[in-house]
């Protein structure tokens, strides 16, 4: 993916990221996915970011790794019946970001996205009805799947041009 | 009502290694068969070069079972006490497909050894386990692993391991090359005093059977071979027995029963064909050959007036000591590159740590491991280095060619409590009871596995590697791909489920040819030694009938 296009991607989700909030629900995407909102697609983009990052060779979003997800969780993915776990568990990550941060978790600084990751992989947040073990939970199946979509076939969805095993030469 | 099916001479249940092999000897014989097998041909381009969805992937998996249809519980406590947990993911299933593990696996061809068949007068009892001697003995069994090493097609060396139990003959076909962690592991190994060889494996080094060469592919176990250069009975006894014209082998086939009548003789199969209509198949024999957790739950499932728990059930043995392998060894790291990704990986054992080692029951072989391909390479870090971020991506691209594993099977000390049941809570797609395990591995697997990881670093650390890590075995449950033990085949009727050539005891016409027979699981890879077992079983059924 282009610098261009991640800028326009970002500002697209910026745009309709608070409109699912203020309607206090969450709608069907009026983006390119298939399953995902933009503000679930979104924090997902900047999640899987932060676990395989861009430096000399392209990171999960020049991967492509939102669309794995959004193809996987969907009805004709490998994932469907993780649809809803993800929904909630993206859900909640946001809320305590914006409780303890005040931004939700796309907004943060670099810095401030890779400490809180740091502290969710520990199960460590601090949050009411959200346990050690669910965070624990829910970062090791966000970072096995986010592996899935980096570095297995295209053909679900992520890895786009192979890019992960271009970088390691195969 | 059931439709019914032309009476046939034997109805076989499963087309894998056991059911394959015994099709083929009764077909080739004159005897009319049906070959039921729940699943369909492997077509190659269906997902079969992804990683994702091979059978060793986190996918669904492209050779299945469906498992939304196949579900399984864990079953917790006892009687009363009773909970079942659902279970996800490929709980101890094995590929459903014509071949099922033949088509799958990395084809390792191991013969077990003579002390294998003798385990208890070997070792002499073990507190809490059932470990038993085979009825046979390797004498008995060795023309049928030739039969099965030729027919097949094994390449090897039957000079090169001093440990090798005696052979007749040698190998169809010379032994595949060492790859470049298999040089160096190998030099490693001599420096030590150890002894190794190349692995003998059911794949063309040269082309045999009208099938070309290996093309050294490394998707090679968990996937189904792009040139057919894999050997199993896919591509060698079943199309055999179907070109005799006595066989007809029906995918897609369901089998929820064998019909056990009020006199004690299975009648047939009860099933439900491709297009879910449920039929009967009635034979003279039923065979059934459908992996140690699959057999067990069928015979389970037919319950009839003399074997009201089961056909052959009534000592209640049926789906005990169930038995895999405990998987152990070690990891390490290397300064340089020490391989080129020439596949498939696997080619360099040693079994200088099978048997006659103090403390030590048993035992289990050591081989450097098929290749990790990216997805799974990126769970292979040392212990604390990181699993994500730029270090884990950095490493990722460094590291993925200085890795080798040397791992090896441990022999699990059966025990009565790890089990199949039929479990009535839950039903399977077609209204049975679904697979229900329970119990837990031997204490002492855990203390074998110890002691092989430790050689399995010391062999990484003299090879030269920098950074090892031991990835000790021997907890959960025993069973998974290499699962056998649950109707193991005893001269005793009151402590085993079949005779010496697969027959239910009491159920005369009832015949199981698989892993589920064998007493115990010798530390090796066991599709050989099931499909030699065919070949016994079939060869006798040959004589008994014909």
């Amino acid at each position: 993916m282009t610098t261009d296009r991640r800028n326009f991607l970002k500002a697209f989700s910026v745009s309709l990221a608070g409109a699912p909030f203020l309607l206090g629900q969450v709608r069907p995407s009026l983006g390119p996915y298939q399953v995902l909102t933009d503000l679930e697609a979104e924090t997902i983009i900047a999640l899987c970011e932060q676990l395989i990052p861009e430096d000399e060779f392209g990171g999960a979003t020049d991967a492509g790794v939102v669309y794995f997800f959004d193809k996987q969780l969907g009805p004709r993915g490998h994932y469907p019946d993780q649809l809803d776990y993800y929904r909630a568990e993206l859900s909640v990550l946001n809320t305590s970001c914006e409780e303890q941060l005040g931004l939700r978790f796309a907004a943060l600084k670099q810095v401030d996205q890779l400490s809180y990751l740091k502290t969710l992989e520990g199960g460590e947040v601090a949050h009411a009805s959200w346990t050690s073990a669910m965070q624990r939970r829910f970062f090791r199946t966000l970072l096995d799947h986010t592996m899935q979509a980096y570095y297995g076939d295209p053909r679900h969805g992520g890895n786009k041009d192979y890019l992960s095993h271009f970088m390691m030469k195969i | 009502m059931s439709a019914k099916d032309k009476h046939v001479d034997v109805v076989v249940v499963g087309a894998g290694a056991g059911g394959g092999v015994v099709a083929k000897e009764l077909a080739t014989n004159g005897f009319q068969v049906a070959l039921l097998e729940r699943g369909r041909w492997v077509r190659y381009g269906v997902g079969s070069n992804d990683e994702m969805t091979s059978m060793r992937g986190p996918m669904k998996r492209s050779m299945g079972p469906d498992l939304e249809k196949n579900p399984r519980v864990r079953i917790e406590g006892e009687g009363a006490d009773m909970k079942s947990y659902p279970m996800n993911g490929y709980s101890s299933h094995i590929a459903s497909c014509v071949g099922s593990g033949t088509v799958s696996y990395g084809a390792m061809a191991w013969r077990f050894m003579e002390e294998d068949f003798k385990m208890e007068s070997t070792y002499g009892k073990v507190e809490g386990s059932t470990l038993a001697d085979w009825p046979i003995s390797y004498d008995d069994l060795e023309p049928y692993y030739e039969k099965a090493e030729w027919e097949i097609g094994v390449s090897g060396d039957g000079d090169e391991n001093p440990f090798s139990p005696p052979r007749r003959k040698g190998y169809p076909m010379p032994a595949f090359e060492q790859n470049d962690d298999g040089k160096v592991l190998a030099e490693a190994c001599k420096r030590l005093g150890l002894n190794p060889f190349s692995i003998p494996m059911a794949r063309n080094s040269v082309p045999y059977n009208g099938r070309p060469g290996c093309i050294r592919n490394r998707t090679c176990a968990g996937y189904a071979c792009p040139v057919s250069a894999k050997n199993g009975t896919h591509n060698t006894v079943i199309p055999k027995a179907i070109a005799s014209g006595n066989c007809d082998l029906r995918v897609g086939c369901q089998v929820v029963e064998v019909m056990v009548d009020d006199d004690g003789h299975a009648r047939g199969v009860r099933y439900f064909d491709a297009e879910n209509v449920e039929r009967i198949q009635t034979a003279d024999i039923v065979v059934v050959a459908s992996s140690a957790t699959e057999t067990a739950r069928l015979l389970l499932n037919s319950k009839s007036k003399k074997f009201p728990d089961g056909a052959g059930n009534n000592n209640d043995w049926v789906g005990r000591n169930l038995q895999g392998h405990a998987y152990t060894g070690a990891n390490g790291f290397f300064p340089d590159e020490v391989h080129r990704f020439s596949g498939p990986g696997a080619t360099l054992a040693i079994c200088d740590y099978n048997h006659h080692n103090p403390g030590i029951i048993g035992g289990g072989l050591l081989a450097n491991e098929f290749y990790k391909l990216p997805y799974q390479f990126s769970k292979m870090r040392p212990p604390k280095a990181a699993r994500w971020g730029l270090e884990h991506k950095k490493f990722q691209r460094e590291n993925f060619r200085k890795f080798a594993q040397v791992l090896g099977p441990i022999q699990e000390m059966p025990n009565f409590h790890s089990r199949v049941i039929a479990y009535e809570g839950k039903k399977d797609f077609w209204g049975s009871p679904v697979v229900g395990l329970s119990g837990s591995r031997h204490p002492l697997d855990r203390k074998h596995c110890k002691f092989l990881a430790e050689k399995a670093e010391e062999i990484l650390k003299e090879a030269g590697a920098t950074t090892t890590w031991q990835n000790v075995g021997g907890r959960g449950q025993g069973s998974g791909v290499h699962q056998v033990g649950t109707c193991r085949m005893g001269d005793d009727p009151s402590i085993s489920v079949t005779n010496r050539y697969g027959q239910v005891h009491d159920i005369d016409n009832l015949f199981v040819a698989d892993g589920s027979t064998f007493p115990t699981n010798a530390g090796f890879n066991p599709s050989l030694t099931i499909l030699a077992v065919g070949y016994w079983i079939g060869e006798y059924m040959v004589n008994k009938y014909s």
